[in-house]
């Protein structure tokens, strides 16, 4: 059994075991081929994401912060997939290191002194950070090359500027490396940073289709094979949501939406049955058959 | 024995508010070596300034002090007001327990106290100053203006015509600084060179006006009245009393595509070149990073075409030393660019605007050299990206300025008016363009500012969006402008041809390094601070140093010229005497206790210390001793504090005085 | 605009050095500005940092200060241009003494503040009058000061036995 090159403790959180779970599963087999350990914390809460910080800020710190104190359990910097569980406890620990006041109040809450040593750390720089993009394209066995990725960050990888501190907050590259260290051809298109609807998709629609509609056309424009994301709920909204948004537009998309792992680790060699490709809404792949990747 | 005065001033309600007057000014009156102690209204006051004086001489007073306000405001006040009595001003000290006691304290026993303690200290002070007469020093009757922008060109003027010598110093090839790239002016729409190039020849052709263009300030040393400038005159490869300005010499460069700073790189000039064709003075400069001799030893085209064989490649920089008594600084602005800044800056770029990478999203300079008739499009204004005229043009106000986020909270002044009149010159320009503005605000407060403003809307079209912008980008061959319209609750999409964007005014690049030499303050952006903001707009907290124009903060040209002329007579009032009266705080050195460590020489700032010889009566060599020249002593007294053997005091911050305030905690 | 004041048991006399350009200014803008600070700081006005000795720092403590501030331009403000420089110098010599006989450095502050920065002045004192007071008043040197303080007497006890062991 040969040793990990790094180790991580790993949040995977709640839409990582259930509607993303492909994302989980891609994540585990792209670190396991890049041998990269990643041990889950242990009995881990839900980070809050949304409805916790939008109703009571002392609950949506107190479940990062319960959540930081649990992964001191394991080793490793706290490796994290979902763009929201990231976000939030990124900002719990800034606000916790900021405001005296309010990590006393979680203190008392937590009925617990808070370490907050651990550096929490998004897989996207794990991967260009740590373990660096050199080895990432060395661990290339299948080249992406002849494939159009439209790279898509969302709302939450890179702002607030100061609280994830992943990249240039306004005009990133971090996805845009990433893939193409794998082979992968990027495209220059103008709605990486837009909106996609977030959890209007629950209460209000209306406002996906139209949010995540000009995103799709955007990508479409630029003339993308496919999107690649690094959250469940962008997934959510653009791939689930896919069919209603032509037909609400009256336009053809038919755009696959990955998540960045599944990319990587097919572009790493894993095998494509691994990779959850077929529990997605817009299949991708006839895309990738016809590009020769499966 | 002391016979000290102690006056506590109420200062309105300033102080009395807090602080217990008639308490604090019976508690002085028990001081030993107090004769007297009073509390008045208005101790600045000219009644307030009587009942000093006569105090003064009624009770015999050998020392006052006076507890108010800061000294830094009214020491001066007082100290005359105790010269005219009799007194010698520096027997006069101020207890300042307004700033920093009545006006941070609520109180009020706190605050009495405290206002006691103050005035203690500074009657125990007091009671061990000395008398000290004033310093004369000459007055070298010459001006240095750094900057040759309209600032400095109306400066340099006045102090010409008022017959005293001026040296203008200016960095690039020709004076005309920003308003020379200007096409048309606001609120008159005057052609901006066309007012301007006739001061530039005034400046030239002054009698009193030594012009150093391609020249920059190296070294600053002396004080007011007695400056020494080390001046670096860059080498031009040109000599400037041959050279005629025919002009053959750029005509004949090889190397024609050299991309011009002064038209925003879309111009292009030769290696030889003025920066534009009005150049003052008319004397090209070989650009010689660019030029082939210089970097390859091959062309010299030029030096063959020159008939009166002007061109020199073996010119080198030159090193001058001016005297002078006055510097004014100019030096003016430049733009703010929403490029990428580096990590850590205080300054950030507009990502969202794509950092300045969208080849037809301009800056305001660049919509005005497309505007102006000797630019490099000839007027025209066409888009840099395929030279097509634009049929809709997006302006958005405040790029940088009012942007905490971005680094920048103030307002840059002269934004909203210049957009307006973009929005003019563009409807001029193309009848059937349409011009939208993006803003926040609109600040149009000069004489005719807002009828000026108004036109925009209602004679030239232009529509004005209330609202912000949050990001820009390329849709073919068009840009998008994703706003929204505050006005009427929605969000606005505007598919522009151009965008141009009203950046930020920012000071210089480098304007910290010359304020050093200068030995000038300046703010967290780098504008540099003026002595009052209201009271003393144009002078610096370092004496002999004014201020001039937009290095000071954003401005527009009415404001410009008026503190150019403000700044000017500032230094006819320093010329109008023969002498200037230097405050005595000055070192002065023991000849008996000095042993000649020079210790002090080398701690001296100001290079004041220098070698006396101590000789006896037959002429033999007794010993050499420091000797500190009062004339170029600056009065820091990083000497006694550094003296092992305690033989120099500062005049005015004696060990004595400055134990006798401690003693008294 | 303030909470409860707390009262407090100590007041500690926190001494202040600073040099008129920069910090007495920036003291004057706070002032002028209202903001409001604890009135335990006393001020003594320097041309520059450069004058300052460091025996009145010893003298302020003996006199009985339990705090002590030396405040300046900023490196490279300097309206003497370099008198900042050598007072940095002198007291970062100046400390390792103390150090060495035994003051609590954390009694002494040196800080630059700008003629701009009146709340920098602030925050400044008022974080050293609350960290004094939490350490208490500073005995040492006023015991030995009282000590020292010879009252001119050739006949004391303590000098009859210096002179009997030469």
């Amino acid at each position: 059994m040969t040793k990990n090159v790094l180790n991580y403790s790993y949040y995977p959180g709640c839409s990582l075991h259930a509607s993303a779970k492909e994302y989980d599963e891609s994540t585990q087999e792209l670190f396991k081929i890049l041998r990269i350990g990643l041990q889950e914390v242990p009995d881990w809460l839900c980070c809050g994401a949304t409805p916790a910080h939008n109703v009571d800020e002392l609950l949506s710190l107190s479940l990062c912060a319960k959540n930081l104190e649990l992964s001191e359990q394991v080793e490793g910097d706290l490796a994290v997939a979902c763009a929201a569980c990231f976000s939030r406890l990124k900002t719990a620990q800034h606000k916790l290191e900021e405001n005296p006041e309010k990590r006393k109040q979680v203190e008392y809450a937590l009925d617990a002194p808070l370490t907050m040593d651990k550096p929490v750390k998004h897989l996207l720089e794990i991967l260009a950070k740590d373990y660096g993009l050199e080895q990432l394209s060395s661990a290339m066995r299948k080249s992406l090359s002849g494939l159009k990725v439209a790279c898509y960050y969302g709302c939450l990888l890179t702002r607030p500027a100061d609280v994830p501190q992943l990249d240039c907050a306004e005009a990133p590259t971090i996805m845009e490396r990433v893939i193409e260290s794998m082979g992968a051809e990027t495209v220059k298109w103008s709605h990486r940073l837009e909106c996609c609807g977030a959890n209007f998709t629950l209460s209000r629609p209306g406002v996906v289709l139209q949010l995540s509609n000009e995103i799709l056309a955007s990508a479409q424009r630029a003339g993308a094979d496919c999107i690649m994301v690094a959250c469940p709920l962008c997934h959510a909204n653009l791939d689930i949501r896919q069919k209603d948004i032509e037909a609400a537009s009256g336009t053809r998309y038919n755009l696959p939406v990955l998540y960045m792992t599944q990319l990587l680790a097919l572009g790493a060699g894993v095998s494509a049955k691994k990779l959850g490709f077929d529990s997605m809404m817009v299949s991708p792949l006839p895309l990738l058959q016809e590009k020769g990747l499966v | 024995m002391s016979r000290i005065g102690v006056f506590v001033c109420h200062c309105g309600e300033n102080i009395s508010r807090t602080v217990d007057v008639e308490r604090v000014a019976e508690a002085a009156r028990k001081i030993s070596g107090v004769a007297y102690a009073c509390d008045y209204k208005y101790m600045c006051s000219d009644p307030g300034q009587n009942l000093l004086k006569n105090a003064v001489s009624e009770q015999k007073l050998d020392g006052i002090v006076v507890a108010a306000c800061s000294p830094r405001m009214h020491e001066k006040t007082f100290r005359k007001a105790a010269q005219s009595a009799g007194l010698n001003p520096y027997l006069c000290e101020m207890a300042n327990i307004r700033e920093h006691c009545s006006w941070v304290h609520e109180d009020k026993e706190e605050a009495t106290a405290k206002a006691t303690e103050i005035v203690t200290m500074l009657v125990e002070r007091v009671k061990m100053n000395k008398k000290l007469q004033p310093i004369t020093v000459p007055v070298t009757k010459r001006a240095l203006v750094i900057g040759g922008g309209i600032a400095g060109i109306q400066a340099a003027l006045d102090i010409a015509d008022c017959g005293h010598h001026v040296v203008l110093v200016e960095r690039e090839p020709s004076i005309g600084g920003h308003m020379a790239q200007l096409s048309e002016t606001f609120p008159t729409l005057d052609c901006s060179q066309c007012i301007m190039t006739p001061k530039m020849v005034d400046v030239a052709n002054h009698p009193n006006i030594t012009l150093h263009t391609y020249s920059e300030v190296e070294n600053v040393d002396g004080y007011i009245g007695n400056f020494q400038i080390t001046i670096k005159k860059k080498a031009r490869s040109v000599d400037m009393d041959k050279c005629t300005g025919c002009g053959i010499c750029m005509a004949k460069c090889p190397q024609k595509k050299i991309p011009n700073a002064f038209d925003k790189n879309l111009g292009m000039r030769p290696a030889i070149y003025v920066p534009f064709p009005q150049a003052v003075p008319n004397t090209p400069v070989i650009d010689r990073e660019n030029c082939t001799w210089f970097k390859t030893g091959k062309c010299g085209v030029c030096a063959k075409v020159c008939g009166p064989g002007a061109v020199d490649y073996s010119q080198e920089d030159q090193l001058i030393v001016e005297d002078v008594g006055a510097i004014v600084v100019a030096t003016g602005f430049e733009l703010y660019s929403i490029a990428e800044k580096p990590k850590g800056s205080m300054i950030k770029g507009y990502g969202e605007f794509g950092h300045g990478k969208i080849p037809d999203v301009i800056d305001g300079m660049t919509f005005e050299r497309l505007a102006s008739a000797s630019g490099p499009t000839g007027g025209k204004i066409l888009r840099p990206s395929d030279g097509k005229e634009p049929q809709s043009v997006v302006f958005l106000q405040c790029i940088g300025s009012r942007a905490r986020e971005k680094g920048i909270s103030y307002c840059s002044k002269i934004c909203c008016m210049y957009t307006a009149k973009h929005t003019m010159l563009y409807h001029h320009k193309v009848h059937d363009g349409q011009a939208y503005v993006f803003f926040m605000d609109a600040r149009t407060p000069g004489k005719g500012y807002d009828e000026f403003w108004r036109r925009s809307i209602e004679d030239e079209n232009a529509v004005y969006i209330r609202g912000a912008v949050s990001r820009l980008y390329e849709k073919g061959d068009k840009i998008v402008v994703m706003g929204s319209d505050i006005s009427l609750g929605i969000q606005v999409e505007i598919e522009a041809d151009m965008v141009v964007l009203a950046t930020a005014v920012q000071p210089r690049t480098g304007a910290e390094l010359l304020a050093q030499k200068l030995g000038i303050s300046y703010d967290k952006y780098n504008f540099y601070s003026e002595a009052h903001a209201k009271l003393r707009p144009v002078e610096c907290a370092t004496a002999g140093v004014y201020l001039a124009g937009a290095c000071q903060g954003p401005k527009d040209i009415p404001d410009t010229v008026s503190q150019a002329s403000a700044a000017a007579a500032k230094v006819m009032t320093l010329f109008a005497k023969d002498e200037l009266e230097r405050e005595p705080i000055v070192a002065k050195v023991d000849d008996k206790r000095c042993v000649a460590c020079f210790y002090c020489k080398k701690v001296c700032p100001y290079g004041a210390v220098e070698e006396k010889e101590i000789r006896d009566r037959q002429g033999n060599l007794v010993k050499v001793v420091a000797y500190v020249n009062p004339g170029v002593c600056g009065g820091c007294g990083t000497c006694q504090a550094t003296c092992p053997s305690k033989s120099v005091e500062l005049d005015g911050y004696t060990d004595e005085q400055i134990m006798a305030q401690i003693e008294a905690l | 605009m303030h909470a409860e004041k707390l009262k407090h048991d100590f007041e500690p006399k926190i001494v202040a050095f600073v040099c008129t350009w920069c910090t007495y200014a920036g003291a004057d803008l706070a002032g002028t500005s209202r903001m409001q600070y604890p009135p335990n700081v006393r001020v003594l006005k320097f041309p520059c940092t450069g004058r300052i000795d460091p025996v009145f720092i010893l003298r302020a403590f003996q006199k009985g200060a339990d705090g002590i501030l030396v405040s300046g331009c900023h490196p490279g403000d300097c309206h003497y241009m370099a008198g900042n420089f050598h007072a940095r110098r002198r007291f970062a010599t100046f400390r390792k003494l103390l150090e060495f006989i035994g003051v609590d450095l954390e009694r002494l502050q040196f800080s630059w503040v700008s003629a701009a920065e009146g709340g920098k002045w602030v925050e400044v004192v008022t974080e050293l009058t609350e960290r004094v007071r939490s350490m208490g008043p500073m005995a040492e040197f006023k015991e030995l000061e009282l000590e020292e303080c010879w009252s001119g007497k050739l006949d004391t006890a303590e000098l009859q036995e210096a002179y009997a062991a030469i």
